[in-house]
């Protein structure tokens, strides 16, 4: 009985119009994505290399008997852009370019983020995807899951046959996610091909695991949002207000909570800035340069005149 | 003037480790409170796993920065301790920079250890949210 509802479930979302949606975002979006930020990643791993090579190429001996600026850079760690940036940016561009190594401490490069003003709208990736759009779907396929039955009337049909409730909610979560997930994992195959075809390192130890991983993930966070968009539906009689609190959810779960999370934190626990912690420093040093060389002067001024020249 | 020298730069030292242990303790205390605020809403933990496996999160920025302070130890030892500021007689010998070491990096197991406690907020959603779902369908009046 379970797979006759399940299959009944399945039928009527492929004709609906959302799963046209589905269908037109997974198709679209993630090989185009896939595809466009391995090629920001081969021009990153370009930059990177030039880099390197023109850090070879500078100076590699210096003089400790030669007094040294304390803000100049002696050396650099570059930082290399990893593959897997494809699906997740991250903090990649928000990252320092290099480390600079001085002998006031460590300077931090530019970030890559402040290169390119496409940044400001933010970061299209598989992350993003998934966790903003395919989120946002996974609501508008269950919204409306028991309440729409509830509202036609339809609900109280067919739970007036011998069919148990626990039946009819697995038999619509199974088919919801079915439905939902089979387009999802087409659409990564594909631009998974798409990207092994641009030379991504997809059969890598290192790599195939992770990417497995991060689908899994995927997958157990749209059964998250599934089960999310259950819960609206049965305790709301009306889909058009299911509708509605399912937005307001989905705004508040995507949008507005992980930022507030972190805006919390810097009022409960405020700190300094890397910056005005370098400044202090920097002021340190020439405050005991200052007192050193006093210190020093004080003593030659205290030897006779007549030792000095063999004293120092 | 040497052994002064030596003094008053190990009172910098000091002072600046001092400056920077202060920093990062705070940084530290506020990021992790923030990140623990955050994962009331299983977005925050799929950006946690999933940047964690693609090596562009958290776990790669403080590697990125380890390896930083590590460098700058080994410059320290190698050149910066040795720069003399003030004196009359200079000494020519040169010494070799050191090249900076490769990056760690974290293997599949440690970036599973790390993420296990948002997998397991993502699993423990899942089973909660289900469970009230079908609690709240069997009380229902149809």
């Amino acid at each position: 009985m379970l797979m006759t509802l399940i299959q009944k479930e399945v039928m009527h979302h492929i004709l609906s119009v959302r799963f046209v949606a589905l269908l037109l975002m997974c198709l679209l979006l993630v090989p185009l994505t896939l595809s466009t930020n391995y090629r920001n990643y081969r021009q990153n791993l370009v930059d990177y290399q030039e880099a390197v090579k023109l850090t070879n190429i500078e100076e590699t001996t210096m003089n400790p008997g030669m007094p040294l600026d304390p803000e100049l850079e002696v050396s650099k760690l570059i930082l290399k852009p990893t593959p897997l940036s494809v699906f997740a940016n991250g903090l990649a561009d928000t990252l320092p370019s290099y480390l600079g190594m001085t002998r006031n401490g460590i300077t931090q490069g530019a970030p890559a983020l402040v290169s390119s003003l496409s940044n400001l709208l933010g970061h299209l990736d598989f992350l993003f995807i998934v966790g903003t759009v395919f989120s946002l779907l996974a609501l508008l396929f269950t919204f409306d899951a028991v309440a729409g039955e509830r509202e036609a009337g339809t609900l109280r049909i067919t739970l007036a046959n011998s069919l148990p409730r626990d039946l009819f909610l697995w038999s619509k979560l199974i088919g919801g996610y079915v439905v939902f997930v089979v387009p999802f994992l087409v659409s990564l195959l594909f631009g998974l091909l798409v990207l092994v075809w641009q030379g991504f390192p997809l059969g890598e130890p290192e790599i195939f695991p992770r990417v497995l991983g991060l689908t899994l993930i995927s997958l157990l966070y749209i059964g998250v949002f599934f089960a999310i968009g259950t819960v609206i539906s049965t305790y709301l009689d009306n889909s058009k207000t299911a509708l509605i609190v399912a937005f307001t959810v989905w705004v508040f779960a995507v949008l507005i909570t992980p930022r507030v999370g972190f805006l919390a934190a810097k009022f409960i626990a405020p700190t300094q800035t890397s910056q005005s912690v370098y400044m202090e420093k920097t002021a340190m040093r020439d405050n005991f340069n200052a007192a050193l060389k006093e210190e020093e002067n004080k003593m030659i001024m205290e030897i006779p005149p007549m030792r000095r020249g063999t004293d120092i | 003037m040497r052994p002064l020298e030596e003094e008053y730069r190990s009172k910098f030292q000091n002072y600046a480790n001092k400056l920077d242990r202060d920093y990062k303790r705070e940084t530290e205390r506020q990021e992790q409170l923030g990140q623990m605020l955050s994962r009331i809403t299983p977005t925050s933990s799929l950006i946690y796993i999933t940047t964690n496996l693609t090596q562009t999160g958290k776990a790669k920025r403080s590697t990125y920065f380890q390896t930083g302070d590590r460098y700058y130890e080994m410059l320290y030892t190698d050149l910066f301790s040795k720069i003399i500021d003030y004196t009359y007689s200079r000494q020519h010998r040169p010494v070799k920079i050191t090249q900076p070491p490769s990056l760690e990096i974290t293997t599949l197991g440690e970036t599973l250890r790390q993420s296990a406690v948002d997998v397991m907020l993502l699993c423990f959603f899942a089973v909660v949210l289900t469970t009230v779902a079908f609690l709240k369908f069997f009380r229902s009046d149809i």
